[in-house]
Formats: structure tokens, sequence, C-alpha cells
């Protein structure tokens, strides 16, 4: 009886442990984990300038601000999408503003950071802004919290329909 | 729990030590090559010694003992130099490839390799170094200065970091590594500890990185402080060996001293260890960040300019100003006409309206609201809202950039020292004639802001200024510090009013008739001023100062000012402040005081000086002054 359940969970491991193994080289858009909610992390910490709280003469507490935890699959809390989804919260208005207008150093940053082909950013910029019409006009845009919009645009940048050229997504 | 771990922390370095000590006797080099090599500069710049007048040999600027594979407490440079040696003889008794010493002191290594015979030594591939510093692709080095910053004492001068880039395209790559040193100042430090310590070495310092852009959003969005980029031309090797050198020195502890031993000295320090390089000395005993832009940019590296390009990158401040004084007066009603009432955003529904201009209001009104998220703390939800409706508004419209001229802004490395001596003939009618020596460790007053500063403030501290006259020897003035904060490019657009406040503590006279009679003096004053031209500002200011009782006046009077600050040209300028001062204890005794002072700079031999004629109530006064 035992041999049987070993037997079983051994194949379900197995299993599982290969479905993870797929979804993360699967490069369908839309498929991959979301940092956001697998391993949340939250805006960096930029403090108000306070008199013993001057950000230029202390050190910066990276690390410990960003992953909260990481019970999601190593694959989903580490590498490029993570990095993509600091920069993201952390540089969020200057992101958005930049795909209103088409390009900038903060989205192109991004596109670098997810190894995104130079030649499909225009593409992609234009998907993610068709989307985020809709988004940013919603009545609730303004009430959701930071990580809400960044998981959102994230996903979107995740959703682009020729994100198979960036490599790190 | 903890102490386990703290046994284990100092057995295993113990064992290390030992390891590395049993090697010693194993070094297969003469003593005399060992001794030359540990007197060499470059081995004591690797280590962090210097000489000190105090201790035979020397004194070490780093505390960490990670930083050192000898005891601490009985360092020497020699002795480092043979345990290092020994601890690279050993590595493969580490099995730790973090905890290599190749991987720990790759500078150490790359260096001593030219040095020694290490061909015995095997090679080992640090992964962590060699992801941190990007080396397979890096290309170049940029130091980058942050401008001063008036809403904290410690950002006066301006910072400095180091940008690691892994291209060499024109565009700004805000995940580069970046390499900031500063102060380790616990939360919440109260402001007078904060300034005692600083200044007297109560604070440990060290080395971190990060992304850039938790600098660029700390400074461009928070601070409003403009960046600048000196990428520097640097040779592969020199490269690898400081960028080798910054990863040994990452968390490594140091003392700070706010005034000299900070943040952008140990920036300077970085750069001496190349050989190639004619960096010019730091002349002041203290260390200004400016004053190392401006050594950094006059250096010659392998008979070449030491700086390759420079970039300006301005903060969401500047961008607005910029884009807002370029508008069309049709432009400038429409914006105040939105931020009167986001709901009039529909007057760009006009098809009256060309894209461009549309695009042009729309651009100035998200760095605007951006900027008032930064200032505005008390209306931080009104203005993310309105900002997301000018959002909103904006998809709407095609992608499209906004066009405006970027304004070409002056170098702070071109601007002229931050040190000022002066020496002055003065006329006194009560006194007679005299004359003045005035010494300013740092920075500009009204007169003389140039590019960094802000123009028509000043800031100043430890100034002292001298009088010899009627044959006496007296203290003039000595100001502690002295600000005055000055909007100079403020739109009257709400929350960026014309607002200006002055500060000042230390000793003054207060009036010119008499000599030695220098008081205490704290002056607050608050006010506005309006650039009614591009270079005429006039202010007006309500205050009062707390003082030491002079003829009986009293300790207190409040007072009220007027001033005129005009530019002629990019040469000539002055300035005039009118007072009005009523003591509030004793006669209630009302003064009136007037100050005219113009300025005229110029440059010979290189060096900065300046001309100025100061006329007050009793007196006239005729400068020479000489920047350093």
């Amino acid at each position: 009886m035992n041999k049987i359940k070993i037997l079983i969970s051994s194949v379900t491991l197995a299993v599982c442990a290969s479905s993870l193994n797929v979804s993360a080289f699967d490069k369908t858009p839309g498929s991959g984990p979301n940092p956001f909610s697998d391993c949340g992390i939250g805006a960096a910490l930029f403090k108000d300038t306070k008199w013993a709280a001057v950000t230029s003469n202390v050190i910066w507490d990276i690390g410990t601000t960003a992953v909260t935890s990481a019970t999601a699959s190593p694959q989903t809390c580490t590498g490029a999408n993570i990095i993509a989804a600091k920069f993201i919260i952390d540089n969020y208005d200057n992101i958005v503003e930049e795909i209103a207008e088409g390009t900038g150093d903060h989205l192109a940053s991004m596109y670098g950071v997810l190894g995104c082909d130079n030649n499909v950013q225009t593409e992609i910029t234009a998907n993610i802004r068709n989307d985020m019409v809709q988004v940013i006009s919603q009545a609730n845009y303004q009430d959701q919290s930071l990580v809400q919009k960044s998981s959102t645009l994230y996903t979107m940048v995740n959703n682009s329909s020729v994100v198979g050229n960036c490599a790190a997504i | 729990m903890q102490l386990r771990l703290l046994l284990l922390v100092v057995t295993s370095f113990l064992y290390i030590f030992k390891s590395y000590a049993h090697v010693i006797e194993d070094i297969p080099y003469s003593n005399e090559l060992i001794t030359a090599v540990s007197k060499s500069i470059k081995w004591q710049k690797l280590i962090k010694l210097k000489q000190s007048p105090v201790s035979q040999n020397g004194t070490f600027a780093i505390h960490s003992q990670r930083f050192y594979f000898s005891e601490i407490s009985t360092l020497t440079a020699k002795e480092e130099l043979i345990n290092t040696l020994g601890a690279f003889m050993s590595t493969e008794r580490v099995s730790n490839i973090a905890e290599n010493p190749q991987c720990r002191f790759p500078a150490r290594y790359h260096w001593l390799k030219k040095q020694f015979d290490l061909s015995t030594v095997k090679a080992v591939i640090c992964q962590d170094f060699l992801d941190w510093s990007k080396l397979s692709s890096t290309q170049s080095l940029s130091l980058i200065f942050a401008t001063g910053y008036l809403g904290n004492p410690a950002s006066y001068y301006g910072h400095t970091l180091l940008k690691l880039n892994s291209s060499n395209t024109e565009k700004l790559n805000l995940l580069e590594t970046s390499v900031n040193f500063g102060a380790k100042v616990p939360e919440n430090e109260d402001p007078i500890t904060y300034m005692l310590k600083g200044v007297v070495g109560g604070y440990d310092a060290s080395f971190s990185h990060s992304n850039f852009y938790y600098h660029t959003q700390n400074y461009l969005e928070n601070e409003l402080r403009d960046l600048w980029e000196y990428q520097l031309n640097l040779s592969q090797d020199d490269y690898y060996f400081l960028v080798a050198h910054i990863w040994e020195l990452i968390e490594q502890d140091y003392i700070y001293y706010f005034f000299d031993e900070n943040c952008v000295y140990r920036m300077y320090e970085l750069f001496t260890l190349f050989e190639d390089i004619n960096l010019p000395s730091i002349k002041a005993p203290w260390v200004i960040p400016q004053e190392v832009v401006r050594a950094i940019n006059s250096a010659t590296y392998k008979n070449g300019p030491l700086v390759r390009k420079i970039k300006y990158i301005p903060s969401r401040q500047s961008n607005f100003y910029n884009k807002y004084w370029q508008l069309k007066s049709n432009e400038k009603v429409f914006i105040e006409k939105i931020v009167a009432n986001t709901g009039q955003l529909s007057l760009l529904d006009s098809e009256n309206l060309t894209i461009a201009v549309k695009l042009r209001v729309l651009s100035t009104l998200l760095d605007y609201y951006q900027y008032l998220i930064a200032v505005d703390k008390d209306n931080t939800k009104h203005n993310k809202r309105s900002y997301t409706q000018i959002l909103a508004y904006r998809y709407k419209l095609a992608i499209g950039k906004a066009s405006f001229v970027y304004k070409e802004a002056k170098s702070p490395h071109l601007a002229r020292p931050s040190s000022y001596s002066q020496i002055s003939f003065i006329h006194n009618r009560k006194l007679g004639n005299g004359m003045t020596l005035k010494l300013r460790p740092a920075y500009y007053d009204q007169l003389d802001a140039e590019s960094g500063h802000v123009r028509n403030g000043a800031l100043k501290m430890a100034e002292l200024d001298l009088e010899y006259i009627a044959s006496k020897l007296a203290i003039r003035s000595l100001s502690i510090f002295e600000v005055v904060s000055v909007s100079n490019q403020a739109t009257g657009l709400p929350y960026d009013g014309y607002d200006s406040w002055k500060l000042y503590l230390g000793l003054q006279k207060q009036d010119n008739e008499c000599t030695s009679c220098a008081n205490f003096i704290f002056k607050a004053n608050k006010g506005l001023s309006f650039p009614l031209l591009e270079n005429t500002t006039l202010g007006g200011y309500l205050g009062g100062a707390i003082v030491e009782n002079y003829l009986d006046r009293g300790r207190v009077y409040i007072s009220s000012n007027l001033t005129l600050n005009q530019s002629i040209n990019e040469d000539w300028n002055f300035f005039i402040d009118l007072e009005a001062r009523k003591y509030l204890e004793n006669k209630q005794v009302t003064k009136f005081n007037f100050k005219a002072e113009a300025r005229y700079r110029f440059r010979f031999n290189d060096e900065h000086l300046d001309f100025r004629l100061a006329l007050t109530d009793n007196e006239t006064m005729l400068s020479l002054g000489y920047y350093w």
C-alpha cells in the first residue's frame, strides 16, 4: 500500500515538475507567471526627505523591500522577469507616460531587461498602449494600488502578441 | 541561535586566518621584493593605508576586519601583503567560490599578478563578480553628479555616484549598476545629533550598489535635483582594475567625516589608483563635490582628457520649467484653466487646435503634476487624481512626443571654484579708512551663484570677515550658515509660487558705526521673489531676529526687506537690499539699512576673480576677490 502511495506521489511530483518546467519555457503570450502575485513584490521605499534620512547619504536597503516572499517556483522569483517587475513598480509613472508617447528611456530600459528585439518594441508598445487606453479610463483606476497597476501593466507586456521576441519572457 | 552563529563565524575566521598564517612560511618570494611591493603607493592605496603623523605604520581607512587577511589591531602593509599572497596561494582550501580570495579581492589579485610570479595559483571564475560587473560587455564608467539640494543640509553641496555602463549607446539605461558611498545613518536620527556625528566621525560609511534607477527616482523625481553624467575614457585594463577594486570595497566600513573624508572624497580617491592619470589635487582641507567634478573634468589620462562625454539629465522640475517657459501665451492660458479645473480639459477637444499644441500642453501638465506630487504632500491625492485625468486624456491622442527645444545647460565643472577670499578697502564716514579680509570656504552668495547653484540665492558656511579699522582688528561677521532660497523660475501656478526664504546664524554687526561689536544673531525671513524679467528678480521679505542686546535696543527685532537682483550681462550684476527693522524691546528703535553691491567677474591666467563695489549707509567698499 505504502509503495503504491509512494509511486503515485512520485508520478504526481514528476508531472508537476515537468509542467513547471514547461511553463517556464512556454512563450505563449500571457502564459508566464506574474511576479507581483507570486513573489510579493512591493515598491522600493522612496522616502520623503527628512533631516536624518537623506537618501543620498543613506545606503539603500536593496533586496529587503522588493521580494518579500518567494513561495512560487525559483524561476518565477529570480531572473529577468523579477528585475522587470521591480523596475515597473519603481518607475511606473515614467513608463506609462512613455507608453503614451511611444518611446523613452524607461520604456527602452524595460525592453532591455526583457530582452525584446529593437524591431518589435514599437509593436509591443502599440499593443500595450491599446490595452492601457481601456485600463486608464476605468473609474477605479485611480483607486488601485501601485502594486495592482504595476501588475496589470506587467500582464499587458506579457500578453503582447509579439512577446515571443523577448528573450526573457 | 545568534550566539551559535557568532561562534561559527569567529571559528571560521580563525580557521581561515590560521590556514593563511600556515602558508606564509611557504611563500617563495624574497624578503626584499615583498618589502619593496609593500611600500609601493599602489599597494598602500589598495589596502587603504594612508601615512599618518601619529603612527609610524600609517593608519587604515577601513576598519572592517573582513577587508584584511591580517589581524586588524596589528595590521601593517607588509604583513597584509604576505597574508594576501598566502591566501591566493592556498585557494584550494576554500570550497566556497564566493569566499575565494581571488573573488573577494580581484583587484589585489590582478595587480599582484604583475608584481609576483603567481603562475602556480590556479585562476578561478568568480561568477558573482562577473555578473555584477557585467565585464564581458561593459564599455565604460561614468561619474554622476547630483546638484545641491536646499531641502537638507547634508545635500547642500551635491552628491556623486559612479555608474557602470554595460553598453555604449546614447540611450540612458536605467538598469545599469551604480555605486554610491554614504554614511549609515540610523532612521529617525534627530538633526542635532545627525550634524554633530556627521562632522566628528560618528557614523560608519561604505560603498553600496544598486540599479541606477533608484537614484534617478530619488534625485530627479523626489528631490528634483538635476544630474550630470561624465563618461570617462578608461582603458579596459584600468576599467577592470577599478571595478574590481570597487567590488572589494562594497560594504566595508569607513568612518564618515562630512567635511573631508566624505562621499565625494572616496570617489576622488578611487581615481588616484591609475598610473596614467594627471588628476588635479583638491586644494582646500574640505572636499566639495563640485570641486571633484572640476578636477575630473580637467584631469588628463594617457595624454588625453579623462572625460569623454558629458550628459545633462534634468529633473522633473527642470523639465517642467523648460517646457512651461517655451509655451506660447495661449498655451499657458490652457494650462491655467485646466489647473484651475481639470474638467476644462475638454477645451483641448476644439478642432481649431493642432495636435502639436495639445501635446505641448499635456506634456507640460504631466510634468507639473508630477512636480506637485513631489512637493505638495498635503494634496497628494488631489494631485494624483488630476495627473491621472491628464494622462487618460493624453492616451486618447496619438503616439508622439511633444515638441520642445531642450535647453543646453552649463555643466557645473565650468563654474568657478567653490572657495573664496576677498580683500577690501573701506571708507567709513565715522571710523575712517580701513581694510577687511574675508574667507569663505564655501559656496556662493547672492551675486556669484553659477552653474549648479541657486541663481540669486546664497549658501555660505563658516564665512569669516575680519576688519582693521580705527586701529582695531575685529570680527566683522562670522556666519555659521547663511541660506537664501529663491524661486527663480516659478510659474505662479498653484503650489509653484514665488516663495523664498532666508536663514542666518552667526555673528554680525548690528550697524557699521562701531567696531569690535559683532553680536550673535539668528535671522529668519520668508517672502516672495518675482522674476520680473529673465535677468531681473524683485524680492520682498518679512521676518525677524534674535540678537544680543546692543546699545540697549533689546534682543528681538522684526524686519522687512525689499531686494533687487539684476544681471546686466554674464559678467556684471548687482544686488540692492533695503531693510526696515524694528526692535521690540526697550525704546523700540526703528532702523533703516541700505546696501547696494555690484560685481564684475573676470579670469586672469586661468584663475577666477571678481571686483566688487559695495555701498551701505556709512560705508563704501572696494574689493578684489579670488576663487580657489
